[in-house]
């Protein structure tokens, strides 16, 4: 016979037993224990002055374990990155945009109930990762308003939404995770140096007299073109470009022109031959080749990128080179340096007609930089 | 019914056994770290032989960690291991850069010498595998709303070149021209490791890269004070005007 006091005390036993045994167990059960340890983690900023906007915030790890993850937590605090603590939220911090992009090792991550200072990303599906496995993606966020070191808290979810995922975490009840790591990071003064360049021109030519007609004596012989050549240089840092202009003086005979004060030669305002006619005088410019920039002729000079000859076109806008401030005959877009051979072609023939005498005129180049 | 409650109150301390084995049980599972000192038995958080000491003490005003008799603190470093000493180091990475604030005016610059400057920023990591320091602002540019102009910056370590339009940076101490100095180990060389990055850690010889890394350290240090040597120099036709540069230093520390 069995007593009831010798059965209830058997049945302690067993359940005692029961007990330990469980207890024993308790550790494979619990999801709390045995989280892995995010490696080789950071958090890369694109601007670190404080209260900055749109900085790009790339979260970088490599998991522990291998596992799915179907959720990924940053929450950013100013006081420790330690999980489970209480977390303070960095002045002034904010996610501006919390959906992450250039997702690498993830895919389909999107925000998931995100607050300014805690990211939460989840994907249904979710993505299986071995350990090991390098996880990055980036936000944008305010940095905070101090200038101070400042945390974030990483951890990553087997599920996306209900017990145990971004949906359910806070601070301290981050529930049951797969694994986290803490981060820090640093906000910092900028500082600025500044100079200055000063605005440069230079414009050069090579003389200040120059004859047309024959070599030896200078004298012009009926219906034979003749050419001069003017060089020139120039120099100018004038960002938006240098334009010279030829000016002849105000109260120059033949506004210009070759005159000998009451007669003057004829010009055109549109390039002719310069030995078509009975007489001319002209300008005639080849496109020079600076070393920098570009300069490039009036169409009403230019004679392209060759060089100008007895048989080459000119032209001479009188009404132009005798207004006040000249006839733009050059000009650039930017910066030139031009210090070579750069050619200006005075032209001229004359015809029966034109009577006898000395014929002189008067130019001047005028250079001018805009900056 | 005596016999009853006798059965009754025995269950009672059955299941009592129970849920008090389960607590006890669950108690080392609360703790959230995975220790960095582990077998594959065992893990250790830290490792303390000493006469010991306190932590968290406290009173209305103050709060503090004490310990008695620390025959060593602070970082000792191996190639492979790099532990932290004494009795109760903190438990948190942290990473800190220090830039001071400021604004240098370098003038009216000359095709016919190089101007330069210095400035100084310091930089610290613990518990961190390493940090880096990286430059992320554009080289000095000019900008009047219709037109804009970014220095040539020297995308490889040269040397300053007069009547060339050059920026560049390094880290180091030079001579020519005669500016910066190299790394400071603050308090030493035993816990600071900062160095300056490849391509700016030659005397003499200037590079810039947005973006590029400038100042390094493999390991946790403590501070290292920089020195960034900025270099100009411009060329006739380098537009004019007013040139900016916003230095921004970003430390990424890696834990």
């Amino acid at each position: 016979m069995v007593s009831i006091k010798n059965y209830s005390k058997r049945s302690i036993a067993v359940v005692a037993a029961f007990g330990l045994v469980t207890a024993a167990l308790v550790p494979l059960l619990s999801g709390i224990a045995n989280a892995g340890v995010v490696t080789e983690r950071n958090i890369k900023i694109s601007d670190s002055k404080p209260a900055a906007t749109g900085v790009v915030y790339q979260v970088n790890f490599k998991v522990a374990t291998t596992a799915t993850v179907k959720g990924i937590v940053v929450d950013f605090c100013s006081d420790t990155p330690i999980v489970g603590e209480t977390c303070t939220a960095p002045t002034g911090f904010a996610i501006t945009t919390a959906t992450p992009t250039n997702q690498v090792g993830i895919s389909g991550f999107a925000n998931a109930t995100s607050t300014t200072s805690t990211l939460k990303i989840t994907n249904a599906t979710g993505t299986a990762l071995t350990a090991a496995d390098q996880v990055s993606f980036t936000v944008t966020s305010t940095n905070p308003t101090p200038n101070a070191t400042f945390y974030a808290r990483i951890l990553t979810y087997a599920n996306d939404t209900g017990s145990n995922s971004p949906a359910t975490y806070t601070a301290t009840s981050p529930g049951t995770y797969i694994d986290y790591g803490g981060d820090a990071l640093t906000t910092t003064n900028a500082y600025t140096i500044t100079s200055a360049v000063q605005e440069y021109i230079a414009f050069g030519v090579d003389f200040t007299a120059l004859t047309l007609g024959e070599t030896a004596s200078g004298v012009m012989i009926l219906d034979t073109p003749y050419i001069t050549n003017q060089t020139y240089t120039t120099t100018t840092n004038a960002s938006a470009g240098e334009t010279v202009r030829l000016w002849s003086p105000s109260g120059s005979p033949g506004f210009g022109s070759l005159s000998n004060g009451t007669q003057s030669f004829t010009t055109v305002t549109s390039r002719v031959a310069l030995d078509s006619g009975t007489n001319q005088f002209g300008l005639c410019i080849q496109t020079p080749t600076p070393g920098t920039g570009t300069l490039t002729p009036d169409a009403q000079y230019s004679n392209g990128g060759t060089a100008c000859d007895t048989t080459s076109s000119f032209a001479l806008d009188t009404t132009a080179v005798s207004a006040t401030y000249g006839d733009p005959i050059l000009s650039s877009t930017g910066p030139v340096v031009a210090t070579g051979t750069n050619n200006l072609t005075y032209g001229a023939k004359v015809g029966a007609t034109q009577p006898a005498g000395i014929y002189t005129t008067t130019h001047e180049l005028i250079a001018t930089g805009t900056f | 019914m005596q016999k009853s409650w006798s059965i009754y109150k025995n269950v009672i301390k059955a299941l009592a056994i129970i849920v008090i084995a389960i607590f006890f049980a669950m108690i080392p599972h609360i703790a959230q770290a995975a220790p960095p000192y582990t077998s594959s038995t065992y893990g250790a958080d830290q490792v303390y032989m000493g006469n010991g000491g306190v932590n968290g003490a406290s009173s209305a005003s103050y709060k503090a960690d004490a310990s008695l008799g620390n025959t060593g603190v602070g970082t000792t470093t191996s190639t492979n291991y790099q532990p932290l000493n004494g009795y109760a180091p903190a438990a948190e990475p942290y990473i800190m850069l220090s830039v001071p604030a400021g604004n240098d005016d370098l003038g009216v610059l000359s095709i016919a010498t190089t101007a330069f400057v210095s400035h100084t920023f310091q930089a610290e990591a613990y518990l961190a595998s390493g940090y880096v320091v990286t430059t992320m602002s554009d080289a000095p540019t000019y900008n009047n709303g219709a037109y804009s102009h970014i220095m040539d910056n020297l995308t490889s370590p040269t040397a300053a070149t007069p009547g060339t339009e050059q920026f560049g940076i390094n880290l180091v101490a030079n001579t020519s021209p005669s500016v910066g100095a190299n790394p400071v180990q603050l308090p030493s060389s035993q816990f600071s490791f900062g160095q300056a990055a490849s391509g700016y850690d030659t005397a003499n010889l200037f590079k810039y890269v947005n973006g590029d890394t400038i100042a390094f350290s493999n390991k946790s240090s403590g501070i290292t004070q920089f020195t960034v040597s900025y270099i100009y120099n411009i060329k006739t036709t380098t537009p004019a005007g007013q040139y900016v540069f916003n230095q921004i230093l970003v430390a990424t520390g890696t834990f």
